[in-house]
């Protein structure tokens, strides 16, 4: 048999069309044909990503098709072949990443817990982001350190933290340290502490 | 990690210590066993690397390593430290790499000593250190620079190199038994091995994990770790190297974009009340060369990533006529880190926390202690895609939500896959990733979400005046959407910008600190060029001969 990989594999043996002869793959797969399968991922869009996981950073190469109401559906993710950290392998939690990607366990609505209730509210965005800038003008206003007991110029709001970003891309990282820091917090902390 | 993933298959031994990458990191760990059936590998005349697994637990790891030696929680210090006076005793260090390229030549200044296990400078009133005899003896004053009188011979008794052997000597294979609990036959067969590898034709990797930062004495014991890799010269070689296997898709970014209380993105230090100006900031902060050779980049450009950094925050608002917004920039007065916030939402003092696909409760030490720290605050936001132990902590088994007064926010935050931005791997790779699918329903990006908060902060303190506000109104947004940043637009502002020009920064040798520059992360400068965004180059395996042409796995063309 001809030397082959499986991607050139999985390339001719999905083509729909066109005889396909002893000398392409090394040996006749008319009878293959007959079995008319199409692939899962036949003229869907290719697109790259990293696993959200742990920190090997392997590749992913995703696969999208556009329903007929224009919305996008996932149809596959699978490893980067050409990427020199994983050569396209996955584990178990990458693998299986498209799981994480649609589970129906996400929050689907902006909710908000009064003080003391023992229940979610669903609310809109503008109602919760007005009720948090209250929140942090207030609490700003009122931990805001200008100047400490020696005179010296410090400007810190000591009354609000940040934490968390390990999952987020670095971009949004940065702007959160660049808001945060604006806003006078010291206590800004993430994964890596812990 | 000094060197990455792939690297990894370069090894003639490996050591892993407080870590399980077989379970953890099992697609990295093919690059151990790539190592381990590479005849070419290998201590010896090769027939593969040897994998040594020092670990409390025997895991999945052990199971594939060469050697299991199970070891006592945290002792680290003592193994490495037995391998360090091993390594000295039988002079088996790199020779040429010890005495030109480590400070093993450099001479300590009298005043420092080691005695019943207290360095120099203890106070038993105040518990901790003074360290001003933790220095060398300086020979000549060049401007800012002291320099280190050096001894090219390692014999003088007040070397690093002497007080180092004579320090470890109390590392016997006996004293290693008894602290680590390792047998002393198995730790000889082991420190033999780890003897080669000061052969110059021979490299070692040491890969940890939270096995050794999950201690008070984290820092000390991977600092052991280092000591010993410089000592056999296997810093800066494929195959070797100091090597951190990290748990997050991005917790390097975001560790390099300092979400962390005590740095500034790129590891300038926070400032420090008392520090008046930039002058005062730079002097006690930045690094200063002890040799007149050391290059120092870091030292020597401080200022330059400082200033820069402040002209990506604040802009025009940033000038020489104020010291470049240096104290804008909040200046903490005490550890202000993780076990902090909750100590001060007991305390009553923390008003308000937010969190980013994190869950506090989950995370910490003390599941108890951060419950009643959250039912402490004023106000709680959870920026998240699921929902999450911290966001429902009001009700938890056990809590009483009557009694609960926070007021809890849930927003729902959109998945890794629902934008582009890039993520940084353990390896230091920055891979940029599409965006393969829209945000589903209500789910916004985090960078949105904090846009429009911080829009909505601002306004009220335009409106209705209050504390210190110069900060808020001076921070840069400049987005084609403000309250829609985009992660190109936040790419290249990280990346830096020549203000004369316009143009992206090319490198951050260029970067400058009389305001003409800015870049969010010097880190970073060069990522995202007038050519474009490097973070997206994709030129891998498919083809080795072009795209890695020096055979020794960079890939320089990957991201």
């Amino acid at each position: 048999m001809a030397d082959i990989n499986r991607r050139d594999f999985l390339k001719v043996s999905g083509a729909a069309a066109g005889a396909l002869t002893a000398g392409g793959l090394g040996f006749d797969v008319a009878q293959a044909k007959a079995v008319k399968q199409t692939l899962k991922i036949a003229g869907a869009k290719e697109l790259h990503s990293v696993c959200p996981y742990c920190a090997v950073g392997c590749g992913l190469v995703a696969y999208t098709r556009q329903n007929s109401d224009g919305s996008t559906r996932l149809l596959q993710i699978e490893g980067d072949p050409n990427s020199p950290i994983n050569e396209g392998r996955l584990c178990p939690k990458g693998a299986t990443a498209m799981q994480l990607a649609t589970s129906r366990r996400r929050v689907e609505k902006p909710l908000y817990r009064a003080p003391g209730s023992s229940k979610w509210e669903e609310k809109d965005w503008n109602f919760l982001l007005d009720k948090i800038a209250q929140n942090v003008k207030a609490s700003r206003d009122r931990t805001f350190v200008g100047q400490d007991a020696a005179g010296n110029t410090v400007n810190r709001t000591e009354g609000i933290a940040f934490a968390g970003g390990a999952a987020f891309s670095s971009e949004e990282g940065y702007f959160t340290t660049k808001v945060m820091r604006t806003l006078g917090l010291v206590h800004l902390e993430q994964q890596a502490r812990v | 990690m000094t060197n990455h993933w792939r690297d990894l298959k370069n090894a003639d031994l490996i050591l892993i210590n407080g870590a399980n990458p077989a379970e953890a990191h099992p697609v990295g760990f093919q690059w151990f066993i790539k190592a381990k059936l590479d005849p070419e590998r290998g201590p010896g005349a090769g027939g593969g690397a040897k994998i040594i697994h020092a670990d409390p637990r025997f895991t999945r790891t052990s199971a594939l390593a060469d050697t299991y030696l199970q070891i006592r929680t945290g002792t680290d210090v003592a193994y490495f430290g037995g391998f360090i006076n091993y390594v000295l005793d039988k002079g088996l260090f790199h020779d040429e790499y010890v005495r030109n390229y480590t400070n093993a030549s450099w001479i300590v200044k009298d005043g420092y000593s080691f005695k019943d296990g207290l360095f120099s400078g203890y106070s038993k009133d105040k518990r901790s250190y003074d360290i001003s005899t933790w220095a060398y003896e300086n020979t000549a004053t060049s401007g800012s620079d002291t320099f280190a009188r050096r001894d090219m011979t390692l014999q003088d008794p007040r070397s690093v190199f002497q007080l180092m052997k004579a320090h470890y000597a109390r590392y016997t294979p006996e004293a290693v038994e008894n602290i680590t609990g390792i047998p002393k036959a198995d730790f000889l067969k082991v420190a033999e091995l780890v003897g080669e590898m000061g052969r110059p034709d021979k490299v070692m990797s040491i890969v940890y994990a939270v096995g050794l930062t999950h201690h008070t004495t984290g820092g000390q014991l991977i600092r052991s770790a280092a000591v010993l890799q410089l000592l056999l010269g296997n810093v800066g070689r494929p195959g070797g190297g100091v090597n951190a296997e990290r748990g997050h898709a991005n917790i390097q970014g975001n560790t390099d974009h300092a979400i962390s209380w005590e740095i500034l993105p790129g590891y300038m230090r926070i400032p420090a009340p008392g520090q008046k100006n930039l002058d005062d900031y730079v002097a006690q902060s930045a690094p200063k060369k002890s040799d007149p050779n050391s290059w120092n980049f870091f030292g020597l450009n401080y200022r330059n990533f400082t200033v820069s950094l402040l002209k990506s925050w604040y802009g025009k608002g940033a000038t020489k006529d104020n010291e470049f917004a240096f104290d804008y920039i909040p200046k903490p007065a005490v550890n202000s880190s993780w076990i902090s916030i909750f100590d001060q939402a007991l305390k009553g003092k923390m008003e308000g926390l937010l969190l980013s696909g994190m869950t506090a409760t989950s995370i910490g030490p003390d599941s108890n202690q951060v419950l009643q720290g959250l039912a402490n605050l004023k106000w709680l936001v959870v920026m998240d895609a699921f929902p999450t132990t911290s966001s429902e902590f009001w009700r938890a088994p056990g809590q009483d939500p009557a009694k609960i007064q926070t007021e809890v926010f849930m927003l729902p935050a959109t998945h890794w896959i629902e934008k582009e931005g890039s993520f940084v791997n353990s390896g230091r790779w920055a891979q940029w990733k599409d965006q393969v699918v829209p945000p589903e329903g209500n789910a916004r990006h985090d960078n949105w979400i904090l846009a429009e908060l911080f829009d909505r902060v601002k306004r009220l303190y335009q409106s209705g005046g209050g504390k210190f506000p110069d900060p808020i109104n001076a921070m840069t947004l400049e987005y084609a959407d403000p309250l829609k940043p985009s992660f190109d637009e936040l790419a290249s502002e990280i990346n830096g910008k020549d203000l004369t020009t316009g143009k992206q920064m090319a490198s951050f040798a260029l970067l400058k600190a009389d305001g003409t520059t800015s870049a969010g992360n010097w880190i970073y400068t060069s990522s995202y060029t007038e050519s474009g965004n490097n973070m997206k180059r994709r030129k891998g395996i498919e083809d080795p001969a072009a795209n890695d042409p020096t055979g020794m796995d960079f890939y320089p063309n990957w991201t």
